[in-house]
């Protein structure tokens, strides 16, 4: 067993870039100090310390203030990591070399174990895709890098929601939407161009709509009527499952690419079903049905769903995203005693288990597995209602917060890989 | 549990994740600067038709219902529901009946009933119950004799529920609104 400790008042990187950046600071007190209590759980919301004696101590550095910056967040946020000041098992390095390009060198001692140049659509983005390639030479248990994943997200408002998309890191944050309405559930296509999307937008009802970013073009996709929302892309992209409840009640549809073709792949009940995931191979659905709402499976195909969530773990477990690095994996939002946790279902072994988070005094919900089948990025959400975005591992229960406080409620996060 | 920090272990706490926050986070621009606008209504592009397959139900909903000056809030009551629940309690019926009497009167109107859910649970599955319970109010009126097609239902999950609310507030949160439509149809 790992051995967990809590460790609110670090930190190695806030006493070393606390001289830079005092008066930022001090602007950042004045604000709170004149908003007062609302934005006092946003401070640290999301945030559980842990540093365990399975993690690798690294020294991190940065060739401008800003990769600095970036890639001692990158690895803070990393379970398998702890980031030292001095005496780290690696020494990682990281130089920009041209606008888009960042080389990377690591060391173990006097030995090099990596010099590479990587490019990237920016700096930043070379940086976190260097960093990757660092994760994947020095963790020593196989992961892959998480870190250059873009992120889609929805910013809070309140009536507003608004669908936007940045890095991981929340780095060239872009408005997509800015309708004042409705927005909820943004997920990426697996190109990685197009985002889809469930808007109150122009008719006041729950539709489902897709972006295309490269050609800035919107097409309502999905407008029964009753509710229809939760739209997801298959693994290859050739379909999306939502749910629509058009025929009385919220089942789970499949439909085409162009949301055409649409057909019901749950029977027609009186259990609200919602949060359709499909598995790395597009052969099969998870989902949430009552009672409870407890984790079914389905074949694409058509076939009798089977409960997956082990009978005794909780009354309430819902939004499951199947792992595409561990096809075995399936993480998902558990109540557990009163809160709202992130817990990890193993379909080879059928057991769940939640992910410890030393009583943190928010809900966690909403989980997407990052790349390396060992990271999730959820909301973490105040009782206010307030959300922000974190990382956490679930192996060792260390929750990083990544979006900051200035773009206030964010939720509901969708992440893809590649250019 | 404690939720929150005593007063000065807050002001400690928050300034110290402040300071971690800030010395870890460079400047973001203001997304605000970054909006990118679809040129009008001419992005939207609504499909003529949208196919299904053999056995599949579904109608295209009419573009023209909105609510706009041409609808009433508040003159028919709410239905309220039981936690996590979309039956309907015997003492809720008068309120379903009462709108099946105003349609009678004013045959040119129809029913929107939005479902609604307290701030517990999650999004998506908030999102399914509200329309369920919209449903449920469809499926009562429609049994005392309101034609289907007098009804439109709609959910709005747990979206305008009252966060941290306390259980009479949750109370009223799990309802459906009966919002009258004056579009003839």
């Amino acid at each position: 067993m790992p051995a967990g400790r809590a460790n609110r008042n670090e930190t190695f990187a806030a006493s070393f870039f606390a001289v830079a950046h005092m008066k930022r600071i001090f602007a950042v007190l004045a604000i709170l100090a004149l908003l007062g209590a609302p934005l006092s759980a946003q401070t640290n919301l999301g945030q559980v310390e842990i540093v365990t004696d399975q993690a690798i101590k690294v020294r991190v550095t940065g060739s401008t203030t800003e990769l600095n910056n970036l890639a001692i967040q990158a690895f803070s946020s990393h379970g398998r990591y702890q980031v030292v000041a001095t005496g780290g098992a690696y020494d990682i390095k990281f130089t920009q070399v041209g606008p888009t390009q960042v080389r990377v060198e690591a060391s173990r001692g006097a030995s090099a174990v990596l010099n590479e140049v990587v490019s990237g659509s920016d700096a930043r983005n070379a940086l976190l895709r260097a960093a990757d390639v660092a994760v994947e030479k020095t963790n020593n248990a196989g992961l892959k890098g998480f870190f250059a994943a873009k992120l889609a997200f929805i910013q809070d408002m309140g009536k507003a929601k608004e669908v936007c998309t940045s890095d991981l890191f929340l780095g060239g944050v872009v408005r997509q939407t800015q309708d004042g309405n409705l927005a909820l559930f943004p997920r990426w296509a697996p190109d990685g161009n197009r985002l889809i999307y469930t808007s109150f937008y122009k008719s006041g009802f729950p539709d489902i709509y897709l972006i295309d970013l490269a050609s800035r073009r919107r097409d309502l996709l999905v407008h029964f009527k009753g509710t229809n929302q939760a739209a997801r892309f298959s693994p290859d992209g050739s379909r999306i499952a939502m749910v629509l409840s058009g025929e009385g009640n919220p089942e789970i549809y499949l439909s085409n690419a162009q949301g055409s073709n649409v057909t019901r792949r749950t029977p027609l009940s009186r259990e609200v079903k919602s949060s359709p995931s499909f598995s790395p191979n597009g052969a099969e659905i998870i989902y949430a049905s009552e009672p409870g709402p407890q984790l079914y499976i389905i074949p694409v195909n058509g076939g009798s769903p089977r409960r997956v969530t082990p009978s005794g773990f909780a009354t309430y477990t819902a939004e499951p995203d199947w792992s595409r690095a561990d096809p075995n994996k399936i993480v998902f939002t558990a109540r557990v005693g009163g809160a709202y946790r992130i817990a990890v279902l193993n379909l080879a072994t059928g057991q769940a288990k939640v992910v410890a988070m030393q009583n943190a005094p928010f809900d966690a919900k909403e989980p997407v597995w990052l790349a390396d089948g060992r990271h999730v990025i959820y909301s973490a959400m105040a009782r206010t209602g307030d959300c922000r975005l974190c990382i956490l591992d679930t192996e060792t229960g260390k929750s990083t917060p990544v979006s900051p406080v200035s773009l206030g409620s964010t939720k509901q996060a969708s992440v893809v890989y590649g250019r | 549990m404690t939720h929150f920090p005593k007063p000065l272990s807050f002001l400690v706490l928050a300034a110290v994740s402040v300071l971690a926050a800030c010395s870890k986070t460079p400047p973001r621009p203001d997304p605000s600067a970054t909006v990118l606008n679809y040129p009008d209504n001419s992005s939207l592009n609504p499909q003529a038709l949208q196919t299904l397959a053999p056995g599949t139900n579904l109608e295209v909903r009419d573009p023209s219902i909105i609510e706009d000056a041409n609808s009433i809030r508040g003159l028919l009551k709410a239905v309220y529901y039981g936690y996590d629940s979309s039956v309907i309690p015997q003492e809720e019926r008068a309120k379903l009946q009462a709108a099946a009497d105003y349609l009678k009167a004013n045959p040119n109107y129809r029913l929107l009933l939005e479902g609604h859910c307290d701030w517990r649970g999650t999004d998506e599955y908030n999102l399914g119950l509200g329309d369920r319970r919209a449903n449920a109010a469809k499926s009562y009126l429609t049994s005392i004799g309101v034609a289907a097609d007098k009804l439109e239902i709609v959910s709005k999950g747990s979206l305008e529920a009252k966060k941290n609310a306390d259980e009479a507030t949750m109370k009223t949160d799990r309802r459906a609104e009966i919002v009258i439509l004056k579009t003839t149809k």
